[in-house]
């Protein structure tokens, strides 16, 4: 008879005793001679993590169709788990008697958890936030629900992820008015609060979240404040919302340039390729976005050169892999992009699903590694040149807002050499021309 | 391929199927056994389906002809290992009801996108490309409730003819001899006893390879609702009045899920099943249990009592990775929340037992009470109708069910 044990959180290293305030140190490698972009070591209780990190999103516990061997072996380090979602069912209580999310979903690595405040503001029909907390009503069952800092810190600490995000009080990107004052004010002291309430200081870090709204008058406020608190790292937030992309790059500057240089950026919900290499030039340290996953669903591959649609008619016959450049089990296992959409087209039939998903966070994962490398053999600006190059065959395809961001960290992608960084503010006035 | 028999107890049969599958890839399996179950070349829901014998039903490629051509190798193209061998069969079984449309130029099986016609040349071409070990030609194997003793006669007069031209077929574009394909022939002729024995014994002088059993589930009989008894007494009937064929040939018997039937069926003297009840139970969010648990060999694990379940695994008398590894909470959550994941786990837990239980069956092919008592284990073993038990949801629900 197989005597069946509950697994209690898998290897926590010795962080515990450590001198640290806090369970995270970060070591800075190389730093770019040009750009903001640096490459560094992470070590947290369940992992070490190399950055610039692009952080997979297990929402639920589970990566999309991948079991968690295949996704260690892709060499993912650290993933996301939804304090929303798992907050609802199972449940910190269920998640903590089995050892946390890493023991109940089997991850040796580390996670990260958001604060559910995201979703609770986006996913629930009604919503009312107050001084106090966020009263909602649950899509799982309808019954109301209050999230406050102290509840998000208790739901986070039942699932023991590494690093947790301070519960903010979110607004979209588009609001506009005091709004978006009252809240990035708001979010301070409810940093306060969930500091406070970190009842596991020496196993969680604790990362505030930058706010602001659009406003590089409030992002400023945000960041001093965020700054003088004795934390770990810091988040920028608020920033995924479909804002334009010429503000997007010049808040996320801002940010960078005003955090501690020693300390990680994650820049929540971020994103494209395109937007982790630009992110990256301007200093942000980690990632995390749904979209090698979510797009793996719908059937569509991650290249270098951009996207493939793998459902559409002209991959019907077509027998090469899906890039023969990539070392994902996909493609080096020689399926191909016809059989795999004859995978993806059947119903009830899972394997086409977990290897594309396989094959685009391999392609994530390996994008940031070869950043990483190109940051320590001193080349970042080729790299990123390069880049433009596989996604944007014609240069005058180049998005005004990537090139107008590089430019002001020193890479120009039009004259293939580096030039003299300028200073750019929000508004569009400095050094920088604003179209 | 070879087949032989080792033991027997009554009818039933402990047997070994070997398949050459080139020099150094020899693969072979024991009887009772049964074929992996897969769809376009891959198990539902595993990475890799395991080591044996693929049952390849051609309905799934008959929409996919262009690809296949374009390919010219349906191995190469679903990447399959060397120990993987094929049977190329006509329809699948879980999901396909063998539908109307049989003339005595072709047979019309169903895909995704309608019916889509099979003549003996296009089944000789497909035979080719895939290289199968086994190949079942087509055959007529329709029937529908009522049908009488004339259906049947043209079953098997069909079904015969089609079995010589395909033989033709193979043997003109090279397909025959020592490097060719075993027939496996369909065993057709309705609810009638004499065309049943008419078949038998006009495939056995033809010197069929195997036998497949076809034509007594009825068009838009669920699969569930199929049972043994409904075709027994017309079964045993055939059989006893045919002396058994030396050498022995391997009788497959698809479309039974039920593993009281399956015993059944051994006790009968059937060698073959489909392997595909761990893809039926586990779409439905079923699991199989190594023992009766709460009165029930099956557990519906998208049960939301189960989220407390955190100190044990789905079944403590299992070794699989899913009983190993996880807890029968976390397999609650991940069915509870549509997670593809739940579907992998559950295909893993359901393969293994399945597994299990056929060793179960060849142990105790050695006494005639220990079979007997294995029927009478397993007598409540039977799947629930579809309707008592709610699905794991589909891809479209899984599609809508998003992230934020």
């Amino acid at each position: 008879e197989v005597l069946y044990l509950p697994r209690p959180s898998l290897i926590c290293m010795s962080m515990a005793t450590s001198n640290a305030a806090y369970p995270l140190k970060f070591n800075i490698i190389s730093k770019c001679g040009t750009t903001a972009a640096r490459t560094a070591k992470m070590q947290l209780p369940h992992a070490t993590v190399d950055t610039p990190v692009f952080m997979p999103v297990g929402t639920k516990g589970s990566l999309k169709a991948l079991t968690t061997d295949e996704l260690s072996k892709l060499g993912c380090r650290i993933m996301l788990g939804n304090t929303y979602h798992l907050g609802c069912r199972p449940g910190p209580e269920i998640l903590s008697s089995s050892g946390g999310l890493h023991g109940y979903m089997h991850w040796p690595h580390a996670l990260l958890t958001d604060s559910g405040g995201f979703q609770m503001v986006s996913l629930s029909k009604l919503c009312n936030i107050d001084e106090g907390g966020v009263t909602f009503t649950s899509p799982y069952n309808g019954t109301e629900l209050r999230l406050t800092p102290e509840e998000s810190i208790r739901i986070q600490n039942g699932i023991g992820a590494d690093i947790m995000m301070q519960l903010d009080d979110v607004v979209h990107s588009s609001t506009t008015g005091p709004r978006v004052k009252e809240a990035m004010e708001r979010s301070i002291r409810w940093l306060d609060r969930c500091l406070a309430a970190n009842a596991r200081p020496t196993q969680q870090c604790l990362f505030p979240i930058v706010q602001g709204g659009l406003d590089s008058d409030l992002r400023i406020q945000s960041l001093d404040a965020l700054a003088s608190r004795d934390v770990a790292g810091f988040a920028i937030g608020g920033l995924s919302g479909g804002e334009a992309k010429s503000t997007f790059w010049r808040i996320v500057k801002l940010c960078t340039e005003r955090l501690p240089a020693g300390k990680p950026r994650y820049l929540m919900g971020v994103g494209l390729p395109l937007d982790l290499v630009v992110c990256v030039a301007l200093g942000v340290d980690m990632f995390d976005c749904v979209l090698p996953t979510r797009t793996a669903r719908f059937g569509v591959a991650l290249v270098p050169e951009g996207q493939l649609q793998l459902k559409k008619r002209q991959f019907e016959t077509d027998l090469r892999p899906i890039d023969d450049r990539c070392s994902c089990p996909c493609c080096t296992g020689g399926y191909s992009r016809a059989y795999l959409a004859t995978l993806l087209k059947e119903d009830g039939v899972t394997l086409g699903c977990s290897l594309l998903t396989a094959h685009n966070v391999a392609y994530m994962l390996n994008l940031m590694s070869e950043m990483r490398q190109s940051l320590v053999d001193g080349k970042f600006s080729e790299f990123v040149r390069h880049f433009f190059r596989l996604q944007y065959p014609n240069p005058t395809d180049y998005p005004e807002w990537a090139v107008e961001a590089l430019k002001s960290v020193g890479v120009s992608l039009l004259s293939g050499e580096d030039v003299k960084k300028s200073s750019c503010n929000v508004d569009g006035s400095g050094d920088v021309e604003v179209k | 391929m070879r087949f032989t028999v080792s033991a027997s107890s009554g009818r039933a049969r402990l047997g070994h199927l070997a398949l050459s599958g080139g020099p150094d890839h020899p693969v072979a399996m024991a009887t009772p056994g049964y074929l992996i179950y897969n769809r376009c070349g891959s198990d539902p829901h595993l990475p890799q389906s395991p080591a044996g014998i693929l049952l390849t039903p051609l309905n799934h490629w008959l929409d996919k002809l262009a690809l296949l051509r374009q390919a010219g190798n349906l191995r190469q193209l679903c990447r399959l290992r060397p120990d993987r061998q094929l049977l190329l069969s006509l329809t699948d079984h879980l999901d396909y009801y063998p539908t109307p449309g049989v003339t005595a130029q072709h047979v019309g099986l169903p895909t995704r996108s309608g019916k889509a016609p099979l003549t003996v040349e296009l089944q000789a071409e497909l035979t080719l490309l895939t290289s199968p070990e086994l190949v079942q030609p087509l055959a007529d194997c329709e029937i529908r409730d009522g049908d009488g003793r004339k259906r049947a006669r043209k079953s098997v007069d069909r079904s015969l003819a089609f079995y010589d031209r395909f033989v033709t077929a193979l043997e003109q574009q090279g397909g025959l001899g020592g490097g060719g394909p075993a027939l496996m022939a369909s065993w057709v002729g309705g609810y009638s006893a004499e065309e049943r024995l008419r078949c038998l014994r006009e495939l056995e002088s033809r010197g069929a390879d195997g036998l497949v059993v076809e034509g007594f589930r009825y068009y838009n009989q669920p699969v569930e609702d199929f049972r043994l008894a409904q075709c027994e007494s017309v079964l045993t009937e055939a059989l006893q009045q045919q002396q058994r064929s030396q050498p022995p040939r391997p009788l497959y018997f698809p479309g039974l899920v039920h593993p009281a039937d399956i015993i059944r069926a051994a006790e009968l003297g059937f060698d073959l099943f489909d392997g595909s009840l761990p893809a039926l139970l586990t779409r439905r969010g079923l699991a199989w249990l190594t023992s009766v648990t709460g009165g029930s060999w099956w557990l519906h694990v998208g049960d939301v009592e189960l989220l407390t379940a955190t100190d044990r695994p789905l079944d403590p008398g299992c070794c699989c990775r899913c009983c190993r590894q996880f807890s029968l909470s976390y397999l609650a959550h991940l069915s509870l929340s549509n997670e593809i994941l739940a579907s992998i786990l559950l295909m893993e837990h359901n393969s293994a037992r399945l597994a299990a239980f056929f060793n179960e069956l060849r142990s105790a092919i050695g006494s005639a009470e220990s079979l007997g008592g294995l029927a009478t284990k397993y007598a409540a073993a039977v799947v629930p109708p579809t309707a008592a038990v709610a699905p794991l949801a589909n891809e479209q629900a899984r599609l809508k069910d998003d992230e934020a």
